[in-house]
């Protein structure tokens, strides 16, 4: 009885260890990784594409197809409301946050606009609404960065990376199709740019 | 048989004086007692294991028999019986109450008109 | 002869091995072997007299005293120790699932540990010393139903837990698909878990192998 009671508790004693080790050794070690790489999806510079590839669709009609699509970009941690205009293919979203406070808002706008119009065809216009202001590109502002069209960008996600997700491309567009007075929101006349 | 089972009915409740009575003689093994009772009713009756064992174990138990193992040389060994001077004793008091029972009953029926 | 030894052991396949069992084992197989040879002098075939002898005494019940006396002190430490054992071996079952979304069972596992370790180590210091009778009869009883409604409980379960993840597939006639280890895991852990249960009927059981150790003799 005795030796028995020892081995039980010998037992006892390795499973606490494994289990100290897994619990606060491994799984803390994966939810540290988990967490470095969810903050790295909130800047556009690493950004992993791969993440709205599902969310990619010739039209721009479905509500929440367009939800998914932006809460896996860039900015996603602050909360978003979006309204569709079906007729000028007009997306409007609302970011419940100042513009001026928040680090890099305008290469991630870049970034995500970019994304966004490649993932989706036929969107023509984003409307992009902060506390303190707004903001609007329109597809044609982009498409004439590239030579080929938006959605091929994201058929090659090495490229994309290269092409996009750096300081020479985002610095340079930042300028032309988010200047810095930040209240240019979409009308008419802005959409024959 | 019907006949049968009616009789087994009235001699269960002295199975264990019948034993007794059989191990007075000398001493016997499980399969040997089953015999003799068979034996000693002309073939008319016949003891079943589950009875014998249930009522060796009670007389043991009692201390009316013994049992002791035997050897044999093939098969399992068989465990033997012996009467005690208890159960000498036991038998006797059952003989004598069956026999004034007997008496009684037969009266009581009617037995003796015929 | 080896017909009517199966036939013995066949008899007593659920009855405890005690001394008393075996001698009556032995008891019982002697008997049937001069049965079986003087029906066979007598001229009865081979056949018929083993089935003759076999017929004769078709089961045990009532013969073996089922009432134990028992060292129920010392029984009820080993019950003790069994269910600190078991509830170890729960917690190493839970370990796997720490990277899971069931994490928090290998906490509930420490705690039974740690309980039950608990539990025992008391029962030791306090031991009174205790005699009684249990039956092992009823021992056995419990046994088999623990394993019964586990067997019915885990059933239901496995089949919630498969309605669950493939009912949409089944009712859609969608095929089902599995993308990647993790998915796997991940419906892997849906039915490990109520499996992990088994440890209570497996704890009864053990309940009733243990009983006729603390028997007491006279």
């Amino acid at each position: 009885m005795k030796q028995k009671n020892v081995r039980i508790f010998l037992l006892m004693l390795v499973t606490f260890l494994v289990y100290w080790f897994l619990n606060y050794g491994v799984v803390a070690e994966l939810q540290l990784r988990r967490s470095i790489y969810e903050h790295a999806q909130t800047s556009a510079y690493f950004h992993n594409i791969q993440e709205i590839l599902p969310y990619r669709s010739p039209y721009l009609g479905d509500a929440s197809n367009t939800g998914n699509l932006f809460y896996h970009l860039p900015l996603h941690q602050y909360p978003m409301t979006f309204a569709i205009e079906p007729e000028t293919c007009t997306l409007t979203v609302h970011y419940d946050t100042a513009a001026e406070t928040t680090e890099q808002v305008r290469e991630n706008l870049a970034y995500n606009t970019l994304a966004a119009m490649a993932a989706i065809d036929n969107l023509q216009c984003i409307q992009y609404e902060f506390q303190d202001g707004t903001y609007c590109i329109t597809r044609q502002q982009v498409e004439k960065r590239f030579d080929v069209p938006l959605s091929a960008l994201l058929d090659d996600t090495e490229q994309w990376e290269k092409a996009t997700q750096h300081e020479i491309f985002l610095g340079t567009v930042l300028a032309e199709w988010f200047p810095m007075e930040i209240d240019t929101p979409c009308s008419s006349d802005s959409q024959q740019v | 048989m019907e006949e049968q089972t009616i009789h087994s009915d009235l001699i269960r409740g002295h199975i264990d004086a019948i034993l007794l009575r059989i191990l007075r003689d000398g001493d016997h093994y499980g399969y040997g007692l089953m015999k003799q009772v068979l034996t000693l009713s002309d073939g008319q009756y016949e003891l079943k294991e589950p009875s014998l064992y249930t009522s060796l174990k009670r007389l043991e138990k009692q201390g009316s028999i013994e049992s002791y193992w035997g050897d044999e040389s093939q098969g399992g060994r068989r465990k033997y019986y012996r009467i005690t001077p208890q159960g000498r004793a036991q038998y006797d008091e059952a003989l004598a109450q069956w026999q004034w029972a007997k008496e009684i009953i037969t009266k009581l029926l009617g037995g003796n008109d015929r | 002869m080896n017909e009517l030894e199966r036939h013995v052991e066949k008899l007593f396949r659920h009855q405890p091995d005690t001394p008393e069992t075996q001698e009556l084992r032995e008891e019982i197989l002697s008997n049937l072997q001069a049965k079986r040879e003087d029906l066979l002098a007598q001229g009865m075939d081979e056949r018929a007299a083993t089935e003759a002898a076999k017929r004769d005494i078709p089961s045990v019940d009532g013969l073996i005293d089922d009432q134990q006396t028992t060292n129920v002190e010392r029984y009820r430490m080993a019950c003790a120790q069994t269910v600190w054992l078991h509830c170890i071996l729960f917690w190493i079952g839970t370990l796997p699932l720490l990277f899971t979304g069931y994490g928090w069972l290998g906490t509930v596992g420490l705690g039974l540990s740690v309980l039950s370790g608990v539990g025992y180590l008391l029962f030791w210091l306090l031991h009174p010393v205790m005699q009684g009778t249990r039956s092992l009869a009823g021992a056995r009883r419990r046994k088999s139903m623990a394993w019964r409604i586990w067997g019915v409980f885990y059933a239901v379960a496995a089949l919630s837990v498969a309605a669950m993840t493939f009912g949409s597939n089944l009712w859609y006639g969608t095929p089902v698909t599995i993308e990647g280890p993790y998915q796997w895991a991940v419906m892997a852990s849906r039915f490990y878990v109520p499996l992990l249960t088994v440890l209570i009927p497996l704890t009864v059981s053990r309940f009733a192998a243990l009983l006729p150790q603390y028997r007491v003799e006279g």
